[in-house]
């Protein structure tokens, strides 16, 4: 531990003191002047919770001062980076946080181990307490998890790493019909969840329950587990909902089983799926609808990790001592019992214990309270950075079809000067640089009557080759697109899924990456409904799912068609990704390659 | 040795006198409620730093940069004008045994099942730093009479006694426990069995800075099977939890203190150091859980002693 000054920090129990006296009523977060700004940025699974204590603690003042608290949406591994890279830009990234709260405190190792390589002071504290907890669990589709045993049986990893290395897959525990192991698992460059997933990969591979060690890390029987288990893989991303979201789909069709065995996910996920919640979010009037075929959570008999909640209040040159005591006055707010309860409606464990354990943490949501019984040791910052870097070459490896919109309104003014088009290029190149060298990648673009040949709406500008040969013509072509035509959007995503099919590889993630900034405008293919039964049926069951085809698409500007975008990705258990506001176009484009 | 004190004493003159340059406070890191209150209420300058760190930085130390005074646990002062003396730098502070502000027990916090698991696997002893290490020797607690595989590794909890105030004198007690006698020389730590059992308690001791009571109670049995720390800290934490099952609370056969107290430069500076810390933390004591002043507990070796098992500390394997 460094050494901290507390002058400056002042008056934690003062602060409290003074809260308690000076309520001003009513919503005061907007139109006011003059206040103390504590920005903070939280990793998804507690915006709106944070959010709702913000708006109750920024009804009183501190020191005779207003306070606005105001918190943003930061992924925690994003949220990393950027702290790493002294947060830049942050009209394209949002706010420098004074306090950043990324959903498990390993991520501010991550943080602090980037700044030493670099040569510069840590910025994030080593002492921040749990705002709330969750563990990670295997989730798995009850009658998977019975078909291993569960519950007279302790699982773990390395029962899945057997699983996932075995070539008869299901059918060696007695059921064919559920083909191969498919392992639902994040990105952990972004991705909680991930991280840890990772490190108990890691952890199984050696047998170890502590002290993973650099030599553990690159010794070559481990990458070997490790590439064996990460080609179970359905595919990556940037948060587990895009897993849950399709399995409840599919479930609802009968066909949960055959889209995903087991996903890595936070035990609060769990709950949400069995009460009919797979994304955590109820629109106002949604009905959750519990699935038919319920969610276990497994905790692995080698042990787990717990997403812990830190609220790290930074010791970052942008944090001024009028900030820093605000922002401790907030953390030491969110600890109180009644808030901590609230916590627990979410569905995680609350960070203060003076709040009991209770529903909906419990059996009837297919969790245990008594469990975990043993954790993990968290490894040296130094094994974690090492750790995701040796995951980029370790994972999967992915055949992607980049599928671009370059239709006429992609020339329109994009709100800052730039045409969509242009901002569209520079993301997809930038994004180029997430994949690794042997990673297949291919550019297709669309527009009406844009070729005189058949197939007359789209063209291959780079065939799919290793990007490590044909990068550069990559680069090339998505710097010279013009605008052009109408958007045959219908016909680009049934052709583009079909010829990625004929060429499926299995040895790899197979997708699509598409982006539109339009509805579909093409007289000649209207039939959206078709365009949604080829997709399902060539992505589920025993015949579709052995050779699946993701589309993921991107929902470009403000007249693109969000809702049929989803559709289309959904049908094809991939994802879609909304970038209406095209300034937002790096990060959209960054999440979406982060799947594969 | 005298030249040196007589400069610390005329600058720290001086900057009294001077009120826009208030006395600088060190605190050891277990104490940081209590000194945020200082900070809070007082005019002084608090920093909060883990009490090896402090003796490494104030070991060759001519002047006091940013040291007026340093509340931490009796020893730990000592210790540093020990190792100043043996540089033949002046002892830093008034006196080697400043007064005892409060003190509170080290003790031990275990979940009920793995109590249950010490006492069977340590059948002949009252289950302590002994049976501690020995049972962490064992690696797994399947390996541990009455231990269950589920539990996986053994997992104690305790601040490194390297860097930590409490560490140290939790460690010391468990060296007096383990040789079962309070008058350990230096000659003692070279005994294999004693450097096997401390291997076997580093092993099983998570590296991390400062292990917080409620961070294992939220975390239930999963994170930390022992936790070594304050009674002051421990039984409210228990007290105030809504969790079952509670840990229980385990004294050593070797139970020592934490004699907390204010050890400050000799002058003006330390002498108001002395008034206002005793000012803001005599009633906040007491409700904490601590013993006002408390009847001394056990019995430590030398100074000297302390900061040679430091050494056998960092020197373990684990």
């Amino acid at each position: 531990m460094t050494r901290r000054t507390l002058g400056i920090l002042g008056a934690l129990t003062a602060a409290a003191v003074l809260l308690a006296g000076c309520r001003t009523g009513g919503d005061l977060s907007f139109g006011r002047k003059n206040c103390t700004v504590v920005d903070v940025a939280t990793s998804p699974e507690k915006l709106a919770l944070l959010t709702e204590l913000a708006a109750e603690f920024n009804e009183d003042e501190i020191d005779g001062k207003c306070v606005d608290v105001k918190v943003t949406r930061k992924a925690s591994g994003g949220g990393a980076q950027l702290l790493a890279d002294g947060w830049p830009d942050p009209e394209a990234n949002g706010p420098q946080p004074v306090i950043w709260t990324p959903a498990a405190s390993s991520w501010g190792a991550v943080v602090n181990q980037r700044l030493a390589d670099k040569g510069q002071p840590p910025v994030v504290p080593s002492d921040a307490k749990s705002f709330m907890l969750t563990p990670l669990v295997i989730a798995m589709p009850r009658p998977m998890a019975t078909a291993l045993g569960w519950p007279n049986t302790a699982i773990g990893y390395s029962d899945l790493l057997a699983l996932a290395n075995d070539p008869q897959g299901w059918a060696a525990k007695g059921h064919p019909e559920w083909g191969a192991f498919k392992l639902g698992k994040t990105n952990p460059n972004f991705s909680t969840s991930a991280l840890s997933a990772t490190i108990a990969q890691y952890y199984a591979a050696t047998g170890k329950v502590r002290d993973l060690s650099l030599e553990d890390v690159n010794n070559p029987q481990v990458e070997a587990a490790q590439r064996g288990v990460e080609s179970a893989v359905v595919h990556y991303g940037d948060t587990t909902l895009t897993f849950l979201n399709n399995l409840y789909r599919a479930d609802s069709r009968g066909v949960g089983l055959t889209y995903v065995s087991a996903v890595a996910v936070e035990e609060k996920s769990v709950i949400d799926y069995n009460t009919g919640n797979p994304d955590g979010i109820l629109d106002p009037g949604e009905k959750p609808r519990p699935p038919r075929t319920p969610l276990v959570a497994i905790y692995p008999k080698e042990g787990t990790l717990f997403s812990d909640n830190p609220l790290f209040v930074l010791d970052a040159p942008w944090v001024s001592a009028e900030e820093r005591k605000a922002a401790q006055a907030f953390s030491t707010f969110v600890q109180k019992p009644e808030n901590q309860r609230k916590v627990l409606t979410f569905g995680f464990r609350p960070g203060n214990p003076a709040v009991p354990l209770g529903a909906p943490v419990n059996a009837a949501n297919g969790v245990d309270p008594a469990q975990p019984q043993t954790t993990l040791g968290l490894p040296s910052p130094a094994v974690l950075v090492r750790l995701v870097e040796k995951w980029g070459e370790l994972r999967k490896g992915a055949r992607v079809l980049l599928v671009i919109d370059v239709s006429g309104s992609m020339g329109d003014d994009a709100g800052n000067g730039e045409s969509k088009l242009d901002l569209a290029k520079r993301a997809a190149i930038i994004a180029l640089d997430q994949f690794k060298a042997d990673d297949l990648v291919g550019l297709r673009v669309f527009s009406t009557q844009i070729s005189r040949q058949a197939p007359q709406d789209y063209v291959d500008l780079v065939p799919i080759a290793p990007i490590s040969q044909n990068r550069e013509r990559l680069i090339r072509q998505i710097d010279s697109l013009v605008p052009t035509n109408g958007t045959p959007l219908y016909t680009a995503a049934g052709a583009s899924f079909d010829d990625m099919k004929k060429g499926f590889d299995a040895s790899r993630i197979n997708a699509v990456l598409l982006l539109t900034d339009g509805q579909n405008e093409d007289p000649n293919n209207e039939d959206l409904d078709g365009l949604i039964r080829k997709l399902r049926s060539g992505s589920e069951g025993a015949a579709g799912g052995a050779s699946t085809v993701r589309l993921f698409t991107i929902a470009y500007g403000q007249d693109s068609d969000l809702p049929v975008l989803k559709r289309i990705a959904e049908a094809s258990s991939g994802a879609s990704y909304d970038a209406k506001d095209p300034t937002t176009i790096n990060q959209v484009f960054t999440a979406v390659v982060s799947n594969f | 040795m005298v030249g040196g004190a007589l400069f610390i004493r005329s600058r720290l003159d001086q900057r009294t006198e001077d009120k826009a340059n208030p006395p600088d406070l060190v605190c050891a890191t277990e104490l940081a409620v209590i000194c945020e209150r200082i900070a809070n209420e007082t005019d002084v300058n608090v920093t909060l730093e883990p009490a090896g760190q402090t003796v490494s930085r104030a070991v060759a130390l001519n002047g006091a940069e940013n040291i007026d005074g340093w509340l931490t646990a009796a020893p730990w002062p000592a210790i540093l004008d020990q190792r100043r003396q043996a540089r033949s730098l002046p002892a830093m502070f008034t006196t080697q045994t400043p007064p005892v502000l409060a003190r509170s027990p080290i003790v031990m916090a275990v979940w009920p099942d793995r109590a249950a698991a010490l006492r069977q696997a340590c059948p002949l002893q009252q289950p302590g730093w002994k049976c501690l290490g020995e049972v962490a020797g064992k690696d797994l607690w399947k390996n541990v009479p009455g231990g269950r595989e589920i539990w996986g590794p053994v997992k104690i909890a305790l601040s490194d006694p390297e860097q930590q105030a409490l560490g140290g004198i939790a460690f010391t007690a468990g060296a007096i426990e383990f040789f079962n006698r309070s008058d350990l020389s230096t000659i003692d730590f070279e005994d294999d069995a004693f450097r096997d059992w401390v291997s076997n308690l580093k092993a099983a001791t998570p590296v991390t800075s400062s292990p917080d009571m409620t961070a294992v109670l939220a975390r239930g049995e999963s994170a930390t099977d022992v936790f070594v720390g304050l009674e002051a800290d421990i039984a409210p934490a228990i007290e105030e939890s809504r969790r079952q099952p509670k840990p229980v609370v385990l004294y050593p056969s070797a139970v020592v203190n934490f004699d907390l107290t204010l050890a400050v430069i000799p002058g003006r500076a330390g002498e108001r150091l002395q008034e206002v810390v005793q000012e803001a933390v005599k009633d906040q004591l007491a409700d904490m859980g601590w013993k006002v002043p408390g009847t001394p507990a056990g019995v430590l070796p030398d100074p000297g002693v302390l900061d040679a098992l430091r050494q056998v500390w960092k020197e373990a394997a684990g």
